[in-house]
């Protein structure tokens, strides 16, 4: 049966033109992207002048051609080793460990941390086949032997496989002598306590902290 | 102890009693209290609408308080009505997993939309809780590139919610003949009822249910995997961890509500066979490597006991494990020990005694909920009738007519005693049209 198959066609009358037939496909195949919208970004291309459809065509490549993963974070760039693994201002003896390349733009975006980081590409999730060989943990451990790197924050989401990665990370990287330590789960900001949930406020109450001076 | 003196606990019940307290100004020569008030609070369903669920194209119900009939031939839609208010309290069939399957033929044949909507109302506070389906044509999928064919939406008073959200806003427990499966079923189906019931009213536990089952299913994975020597035991570790301290938790949740049913069950049973036999109900965890271990070791165990035994367990169990790639303990392979005069229920009732012990069971389940709410649910009985002699009809009538509302079916009028008949709202059904009779 064709329903619910990710890959299934959608509903192209059969007297729509093979190019434009194909091109809906190609985008009902992209996340998020259902058969309507899919039509109506193919129409919407028909109608786009040249140049812009060469240049959306030539970008799409590039991104194949030109992208590949730093040398030292495994973070998707452009150049042997990325922008924020070359920039010396940063502080080398952190490293914040995040499952994909997304998460990055996330942890950038608050401007509160001002280590690097180290992309995983995934989670570990035995029933997917996927356990710490597919992902990018060698290659962290390599960065670990020069001794500069003395924290690793572990920021893989709260949910069961983030932290079962996060605790096969701190069973690894402990006994080599680096820190590890978790993102704290709690309250968002700005938040009204009797919105949360429990469970993020009972943890919240768990990992509460004491006044710091200054503060 | 009956349902009625449930101990109040927070939310609507104490609602209700503020309600008692603030007479209005200006109605002084009224009590301070409305005598209804003394009552103890409960929900029932004021309005039910199904539209495309079934066999209903399109049926729009004004509901009461008291003992309402549907009457009709097999295959009208009666026990859908029923259906539908129950998917409106645990947001799932009683009957089937497969979405397809609650929805019209038409639907699931070209797609769309099918809606059941039901008000709840509990004194002057009343509540809205739907469940959408919407089925995607054959061959596509949502606009949105959600693949899935069939999707379920809940909503309480028009706000989306999750099923742990949504379950327990409207409490219904729903008694079938196929009830009996509870006594001479497997165990899954006694886990099923368990659930059921606690989810009904704690909704810490649906969500403590998924987490487990997600642990559970991880695990296996894993299992698999080192035993196929493309992973290393110790990667096992997180998972036991996980698999011993969310399934401590549910078994002792699952253990507290049995003690409370045997409690509940075992009265009701007496009030059913008369006296002559004893109902009794433990809660065995499969907890030990070896099965002929006496489960009572471990059902005393404390709560914070649980998880290490679990632990000692899996690690018993290990070469077992990873030889079948499946987690051989924990709540999910538990079960519920029915006895009767002290037998196993399931080698040694009699399909007459299964009958009580599962229609004491779900009495039982009805006062729980009762007591765990402060709140008399609602009680949906999908033609159980025709199962029992007169007498025992009279019993189970006297019985659920302690609660607020009783939805029953039935082939014919004539199994609801007249003493209850005369007072009941009549409905007929007929292939999916429900007309007042």
């Amino acid at each position: 049966m064709v329903t619910g198959d990710p890959m299934s066609t959608p509903d192209i009358a059969p007297s729509t033109a093979a190019p434009v037939a194909r091109l809906i496909e190609a985008f009902h195949r992209l996340p998020g992207i259902g058969p309507k919208t899919a039509q109506r970004l193919t129409y919407h291309l028909i109608r786009m002048p040249r140049e812009q459809a060469e240049e959306l065509a030539e970008s799409i490549l590039s991104i194949k051609d030109r992208i590949v993963l730093c040398g030292r974070c495994q973070n998707v760039t452009e150049t042997p080793v990325c922008a924020i693994c070359s920039d010396l201002r940063r502080d080398s003896t952190r490293i914040c460990a995040v499952e994909e390349p997304l998460d990055v733009v996330s942890i950038e975006r608050t401007r509160a941390f001002r280590g690097q980081y180290h992309v995983l590409h995934g989670v570990i999730s035995p029933s997917n086949g996927i356990g710490p060989e597919e992902l990018k943990v060698r290659e962290l451990l390599e960065r670990l032997r020069d001794g500069t790197v003395q924290e690793i924050i572990v920021a893989t989401n709260p949910n069961l496989e983030g932290e079962a990665t996060a605790m096969y990370l701190q069973r690894l990287i402990s006994p080599l002598g680096v820190k590890v330590t978790r993102l704290a789960r709690g309250l968002p900001a700005g938040a009204d306590l009797e919105y949360a949930d429990d469970a993020t406020l009972a943890h919240a109450l768990e990992a509460r902290s004491e006044f710091k001076t200054g503060q | 102890m009956t349902p009625g003196h449930a101990r109040p606990r927070d939310g609507e019940s104490g609602q209700s009693r503020r309600r008692c307290q603030q007479s209005k100004p200006g109605s002084a020569s009224r009590l301070p209290c409305d005598p209804d008030c003394f009552r103890s609070p409960a929900i029932h369903l004021s309005k039910l609408v199904l539209s495309g669920f079934r066999n209903h194209v399109d049926t729009k119900l004004e509901l009461g308080p008291g003992i309402t009939v549907f009457c009709g031939a097999n295959g009208q839609g009666k026990s859908n009505l029923l259906e539908a208010a129950y998917l409106l309290a645990i947001a799932k069939s009683p009957r089937t997993s497969s979405g397809r399957e609650l929805v019209n033929w038409a639907v699931s044949e070209k797609g769309g939309h099918v809606q059941v909507l039901g008000v709840g109302r509990e004194g002057d506070t009343t509540i809205q809780a739907q469940v959408d389906i919407d089925v995607a044509a054959p061959g596509a999928v949502f606009e949105d590139g959600d693949y899935s064919p069939i999707r379920k939406t809940l909503r309480v008073n028009g706000i989306q919610r999750s099923a742990a959200e949504f379950v327990g806003k409207l409490n219904v427990v729903f008694f079938e003949a196929t009830d009996l499966q509870l006594v001479m079923g497997g165990s899954a189906e006694r886990r099923r009822f368990l659930d059921i019931l606690i989810s009904q009213t704690d909704s810490g536990y649906l969500k403590a249910l998924q987490r487990y089952h997600q642990v559970v299913y991880q695990r296996n994975g894993l299992l698999r995997r080192v035993r196929d020597g493309r992973a290393g035991e110790d990667e096992l570790e997180f998972w036991d961890d996980r698999l011993a301290v969310e399934g401590a938790a549910i078994i002792d949740r699952r253990r507290r509500v049995v003690a409370e049913l045997d409690m509940f069950g075992v009265e009701e049973h007496r009030g059913l066979t008369g006296g002559q036999e004893r109902l009794g109900l433990v809660y065995k965890p499969k907890l030990t490597h070896n099965d002929d271990d006496p489960a009572a070791d471990f059902a005393s165990a404390p709560a914070d006991r649980l998880s290490d035994i679990l632990s000692d367990s899996l690690g018993y169990l290990r070469k077992r494990e990873l030889a079948q790639g499946i987690s051989l303990v924990g709540p999910h392979r538990d079960d519920l020990l029915i006895s009767l005069n002290d037998q196993a229920a399931d080698s040694y009732a009699s399909r007459g005694q299964a009958r009580s012990i599962a229609l004491a069971l779900k009495l039982a389940e009805a006062a729980s909920v009762a007591a765990a709410t402060g709140r008399k649910p609602v009680v949906a009985l999908d033609d159980v009738m025709s199962e029992f002699d007169p007498a025992r009809r009279r019993l189970v009538l006297e019985r659920a007519s302690q609660y607020e509302q009783v939805l029953l079916t039935s082939t014919e009028f004539e199994v609801v005693d007249q003493s209850y008949l005369g007072r009941a709202a009549r409905y007929t059904v007929s292939a999916g049209r429900v007309i007042q009779a």
